[in-house]
């Protein structure tokens, strides 16, 4: 069937800004389609619309020659609709198997028959190839395990249509290889999958069409096989862009001049004995797999959850009990991983947001300078190409790549010569990432230094003046940029050499 | 661009003109939109006013105080104990207001620090408050005669306006301020918004919930004074009531439940409402009983409209 799922002219006005303009196109059963755009293109959007989350202000949805409407993501889901949200959506206080059988609970009777719920969320995660248990605490779980978590929820039901939206933005390459191969399968038994992603790589491993949005508008639809990325990069962007994450200004990190130095460090979150310097002007990425616990020792660095042991200095001075209160007074930045749990207040507006970690900054006799900080998220905005670029818009209602601008704008606003960036271009697409390295070149010339957690090798590499890989909580290697090869990262990431 | 009707944000001045114009007509012969009695409202209004000022800071904040009652009739007790043994006012009035700021530090201190939800800390400083107000004096009421007290915070007015009034606006231009214009407004509402966000933007989030719940129990102490001094005296069960009342003000206002949303002015307006529920099912002349029923009743239909989710 060519037509299995049609968007016939698909429409969404919010409030003040027409999200999706007029959108038709259709999507063949078995198909694994890819979704492609810019960030605030209309992509999740369009999703949230055939899963039924908000109605389309006009147009229709076919699916089999039928027309569909869903007032509800519960009809959706009936009708074997899932879907693996862009975001993170669990209840952190419940275990794993009340989190996937969450609104659709087995009974016996009047009675929950735990027993079977146990048996089908254990059948699940081993299918996934998942290292938690059902019974696990959610709140436990790492950002990775999350998110397979997610998927395993969407997977639960008998579902004939599943769409992924930016589905290995907090996955490792394992975890994506996983992923994969269970995506592929589910494309085996004649299910349709509908995939969102900013990684074009990922896109050419699996996908066999892509529908590229841009503004809002339908742009193309394209057979991936033997198609140019630079045609498809063009289609989405508009016009060329550098794809890869590479330095663009000599480097100019003095190894003489360490401004942060951390001495023996440990967490009950796993990591063990961790030193390492941070030298002036470079940045220095740290690379490893998932449970390698590189956030977890940032948030140790950052003051977010205690240390058992160990010492931290800045420009040789020790900061004594930390809280980020006390780490962003020493001018160390944070930009965490996990922006809706950790990044920005839901009903604040952009100007809000960005000022929140500078607000004695914009404090003048007691007030807040609305005027200043008004002009600072403009200002910061244009920098980071936030779209809509309005001080105004809650940050919110902003899409997921442009939420994540928002928050590099927060930690642009700070005076920190410190900038710890865990996973900075998550959800940020393929145009706008070189942005984002533009910028972080443009602080190292300001005289500051970075730490970049990433889980992208060519980013990493690309962008690092030096990696440190860690596995299991342990520091395995640290390369200078002269060392930098994949393969020697991946052994160190998977243990294999200490 | 297209602009959508967001009835929500406006639900507040929806609710006060319906209840409003409902009681106009049916009440019309019983005087309920003469002057006198709009004043009346305002009057008998002002004392949640003034504490549903705090408790919105409280809840934007993602906290709530459960104590205030205990705290008005401590104060005011307090008040009019040190005005029986001839202390100044202005004397008076700061002890009774220290009063407020150490109940508040009390319930703050034990949810900033022992880290317990300030809903059951309150609840239990809520009993140990109103009984420590009924030791202060055994239950005995104390009247207060100082002329100029009474006048200036309570039953005195300026022109046609009640001093009451006068002083409500007064809490409300500084709350209001407070709320929207200074970095602790900003770190009330990120920290009720989502707290990890907030500590991570380095807002010390103890401190923000500390000062919060301080605020919150100085305003009620501010309206424990307000209770002696238009009553010309105080009494154990002053305030005993006035939660409820004062939460659904703060609620009704547009003030989000769970925290990172709110205004000050609508809370003033929801306490208005409250008011002329109050005052409105008085003249009706339903008994006392019969009130507290549609009370309630009203309060959750307005509650229940605040609180849904528009869908997008
Ligand atoms: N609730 C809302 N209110 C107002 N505008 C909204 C709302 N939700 C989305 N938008 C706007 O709709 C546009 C499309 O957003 P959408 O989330 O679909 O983008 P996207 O293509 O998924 O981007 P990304 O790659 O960043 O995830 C954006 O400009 C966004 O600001
Ligand atoms: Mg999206």
């Amino acid at each position: 069937m060519d037509n299995y799922i049609e968007f016939k002219n698909i429409k969404k006005a919010f409030i003040g800004q027409l999200a999706v303009k007029n959108v038709s196109f259709s999507i063949r059963k078995g198909e694994i389609h890819a979704l492609l755009g810019e960030n605030g293109a209309g992509k999740t959007t369009l999703l949230n619309i055939l899963h039924g989350l908000f109605p389309a202000t006009e147009g229709e949805i076919f699916i089999g020659g039928k027309k569909v409407e869903f007032f509800d993501s519960k009809d959706a889901i009936k009708e074997g609709i899932a879907k693996v949200h862009q975001e993170i959506n669990l209840v952190p206080e419940m275990t794993v198997m009340q989190n996937i059988m969450l609104g659709d609970e087995k009974r016996k009777g009047i009675l929950l028959n735990k027993k079977q719920m146990y048996q089908e969320t254990e059948e699940i995660l081993k299918k996934l190839k998942c290292k938690f248990n059902a019974k696990d605490k959610v709140s436990r779980l790492n950002t990775g395990e999350k998110q397979m978590l997610q998927i395993a929820k969407a997977l639960k039901g008998q579902a004939k249509i599943i769409s992924f939206d930016e589905p290995t933005s907090s996955l490792s390459n394992n975890e994506v290889k996983t992923l994969f191969s269970i995506i592929k399968e589910l494309k085996s038994q004649g299910i349709t999958v509908i995939y969102i992603s900013h990684k074009l790589d990922e896109i050419y491993e699996l996908c066999d069409r892509a529908t590229i949005m841009r503004d809002g508008e339908y742009i193309n639809t394209f057979e991936i096989k033997g198609l140019d990325k630079s045609v498809l990069i063009k289609n989405m962007v508009g016009r060329d862009v550098e794809m890869f994450a590479k330095r663009q200004k000599p480097l100019r990190a003095n190894y003489l001049q360490t401004v942060l130095s951390v001495e023996h460090i440990s967490g009950k979150e796993g990591y063990e004995d961790i030193s390492f310097n941070l030298y002036k002007g470079e940045i220095l990425g740290f690379f490893g797999l998932v449970g390698a616990k590189r956030t977890e020792m940032m948030k140790g660095i950052f003051g977010a959850t205690p240390l058992i042991q160990g010492k931290i200095y800045k420009n040789n001075k020790e900061i004594k009990n930390c809280s980020p209160y006390n780490a962003i007074s020493h001018s160390i930045g944070f930009l965490p991983e996990n922006r809706k749990e950790e990044g920005f207040i839901k009903d604040l507006n952009n100007t809000d947001n960005m000022a929140l970690a500078s607000l004695d900054y914009f404090e003048r006799n007691f007030f807040q300078n609305k005027k200043q900080k008004y002009k600072n998220a403009l200002e910061k905005g244009k920098r980071v190409g936030l779209m809509p670029n309005d001080p105004d818009f809650i940050t919110r209602n902003l899409s997921g790549g442009n939420q994540q601008k928002v928050i590099v704008g927060k930690w642009l606003t700070t005076n920190a010569d410190i900038l710890i960036f865990d996973e900075p271009t998550k959800g940020i697409d393929v145009g706008s990432k070189a942005d984002i390295y533009a910028i972080m070149e443009e602080l190292l010339e300001e005289g500051k230094s970075i730490i970049m957690i990433s889980s992208e090798l060519p980013e990493i590499i690309g962008m690092s003046d030096r990696i440190i890989v860690m596995h299991e909580g342990k520091i395995t290697g640290v390369l200078k940029r002269e060392e930098f090869n994949e393969a020697e990262i991946l052994l160190r990431a998977v243990g294999g050499k200490e | 661009m297209i602009k959508k009707f967001n009835y929500k944000k406006y639900i507040v001045y929806i609710s006060f003109i319906i209840v409003f114009t409902v009681f106009s007509i049916v009440l019309k012969d019983k005087g309920f939109s003469s002057p006198a009695n709009l004043m009346n409202i305002l009057r008998q209004t002002s004392m949640i006013s003034v504490a549903a000022i705090g408790m919105c800071f409280a809840i934007s904040a993602g906290l709530i105080d459960l104590s205030i009652g205990g705290v008005i009739s401590i104060t005011a007790l307090l008040v009019a104990l040190l005005l029986k043994y001839s202390i100044s006012v202005p004397v008076a009035v700061t002890a009774g207001l220290g009063m407020g700021a150490l109940c508040g530090a009390i319930n703050g201190g034990i949810v900033a620090k022992v880290r317990i939800p300030s809903f059951l800390v309150t609840l239990g400083t809520s009993t140990i408050f109103a009984g420590a107000s009924r030791i202060m004096t055994n239950l005995e009421a104390v009247p207060i005669t100082n002329k100029v007290f009474n006048n200036v915070f309570g039953s005195g007015n300026i022109g046609p306006i009640s001093s009451l009034f006068i002083w409500t606006l007064i809490m409300m231009t500084i709350g209001h301020i407070v709320y929207k214009k200074t970095s602790f407004g900003k770190a009330v509402l990120s920290v009720g918004g989502n707290e990890s966000a907030a500590r991570y933007s380095g807002i010390n989030v103890d401190k923000t919930k500390f000062w919060t719940m301080v605020i919150c129990s100085i305003s009620a102490s501010f309206a424990g004074i307000m209770y002696a001094a238009r009553m010309h005296g105080a009494r154990y069960t002053l305030g005993e009531n006035d939660v409820m009342s004062v939460i659904a003000a703060v609620v009704i206002g547009g003030t989000s439940f769970s925290g990172g949303k709110g205004t000050i002015v609508g809370t003033i307006i929801g306490s208005i409402v409250i008011g002329i529920l109050n005052n409105g099912l008085l003249l009706m002349g339903l008994s006392v009983s019969e009130q507290m029923i549609a009370r309630g009743v009203v309060i959750i239909i307005a509650v229940s409209l605040s609180l849904r989710e528009s869908r997008d």
